[in-house]
C-alpha cells in the first residue's frame, strides 16, 4: 500500500479515499435495496446496525433527483429544493417522534438505528413515486371505462397495493429493530404517529406541497 | 479458526439482537409467527397474488369508482 501511494500528494490520497467511500456507500445501498426486496427481515436487521452515513446521503441524493424530475411534470410546482427541504423535515420529525417514544420507555435506545432503518424504508415510496411519474408521462390520466382502461386500473391498483404492503412491512421491521418493542407496542406507536401525521399530510395537500405524503 | 469463531459470534449476536415477539396469548403468538414467516423472506411471492386478488375484489365492490381512484392516484405524485 505504501509503495502504491508513493509519489501521491496528501490531497490526491484524500480525494481517492473520498471517492472510494462514496462508491462503497452506493454499492451498499444497491445491495441493501435488493436485500429489502428478497430478504427484508435479514436486511433490515443488518441496516439497523449500520453507521455509514454515506448511505443516508446516497438515499437522499436519489430522492432529490426524483424531486428534480417531478418538478418538470407537476403543474403547480414549488422548487425541487423546497420540496426536498420539506421532505427532509418530515423524515427528521418522524424519526425523532419514534425515537423519543422508544427513549421514554427504554432509556438506552439509540437514534442511529431509527435514522438508518426509516431512511431505507423510503425505497417503496421512492419506487412508487418514480414509477407513477413515468406512468403519468407514458399513460397520462384520466383513465376511461374501456377494457384497456379497466385492465390498466386493475394492474395499477395491484402494483400500488403491493408496494404499500412492502412499505408497511419495512416500517414495521424498522420500528421492531430500532425500538426492540413487541408487536402491540409498535402498533400503538404507529397509531399515535397517524394521529398527527394524517392532519399534517392534509395540511401539506392543501398547501399543494405533497398530494400524496412522501414518507 | 479464530476468524470462523469471530464470524460465528458476530452472526449469533446479530441474530439474537431481538427477543422473540410475544403477543400475550400463546395462540396469538403462534398465529403471528406463522404469518410473519411469509414476510421475512421473498414477501412478494405472497404480496403480488394477494394484491391482484384485492384489486379484483375492490373492482367488484366499487365498480367504476376504482377507475376514478386510479385517476386520482395517478395525479398524486
Amino acid at each position: 500500500m505504501a509503495s502504491k501511494n508513493h509519489g501521491l500528494t496528501m490531497n490526491q490520497i484524500n480525494t481517492e479515499n473520498i471517492i472510494i467511500d462514496i462508491l462503497s456507500s452506493v454499492i451498499l445501498v444497491i445491495r441493501n435495496f435488493f436485500g429489502l426486496i428478497f430478504y427484508p427481515y435479514r436486511s433490515m436487521r443488518k441496516i439497523s446496525q449500520e453507521r455509514d452515513y454515506g448511505q443516508i446521503l446516497t438515499v437522499f441524493v436519489l430522492v432529490f433527483v426524483y424531486f428534480k424530475f417531478a418538478y418538470f411534470l407537476r403543474s403547480d410546482p414549488y422548487p425541487a429544493s423546497f420540496i426536498f427541504l420539506i421532505f427532509s423535515l418530515n423524515l427528521f420529525v418522524m424519526v425523532l417522534f419514534f425515537y423519543l417514544i422508544a427513549k421514554a420507555t427504554k432509556p438506552n435506545t439509540d437514534f442511529a438505528p431509527f435514522l438508518f432503518t426509516l431512511t431505507y424504508s423510503l425505497f417503496p415510496t421512492l419506487l412508487w413515486f418514480a414509477s407513477n411519474s413515468l406512468l403519468y408521462l407514458l399513460v397520462p390520466p384520466p383513465r376511461t371505462l374501456s377494457f384497456l382502461g379497466k385492465a390498466f386500473s386493475g394492474f395499477y391498483l395491484a402494483y400500488s397495493f403491493s408496494l404499500l404492503v412492502w412499505k408497511l412491512i419495512l416500517v414495521y421491521l424498522s420500528l421492531r429493530f430500532s425500538s426492540k418493542f413487541s408487536f402491540f407496542r409498535i402498533f400503538y406507536m404507529f397509531i399515535l404517529f397517524l394521529v398527527w401525521f394524517i392532519p399534517y399530510s392534509f395540511l401539506l395537500y392543501r398547501l399543494k406541497i405533497f398530494r400524496t405524503p412522501f414518507i | 479458526m479464530k476468524t470462523f469463531q469471530y464470524r460465528l459470534q458476530k452472526k449469533l449476536n446479530e441474530v439474537f439482537i431481538l427477543a422473540p415477539n410475544s403477543l400475550g396469548s400463546p395462540w396469538l403468538t403462534r398465529i403471528y409467527h406463522e404469518v410473519s414467516k411469509f414476510f421475512k423472506t421473498m414477501p412478494f411471492i405472497i404480496i403480488i397474488p394477494f394484491s391482484f386478488v384485492a384489486s379484483i375484489i375492490l373492482y367488484l365492490l366499487l365498480g367504476s369508482l376504482v377507475i376514478k381512484l386510479v385517476t386520482i392516484l395517478q395525479y398524486g405524485f
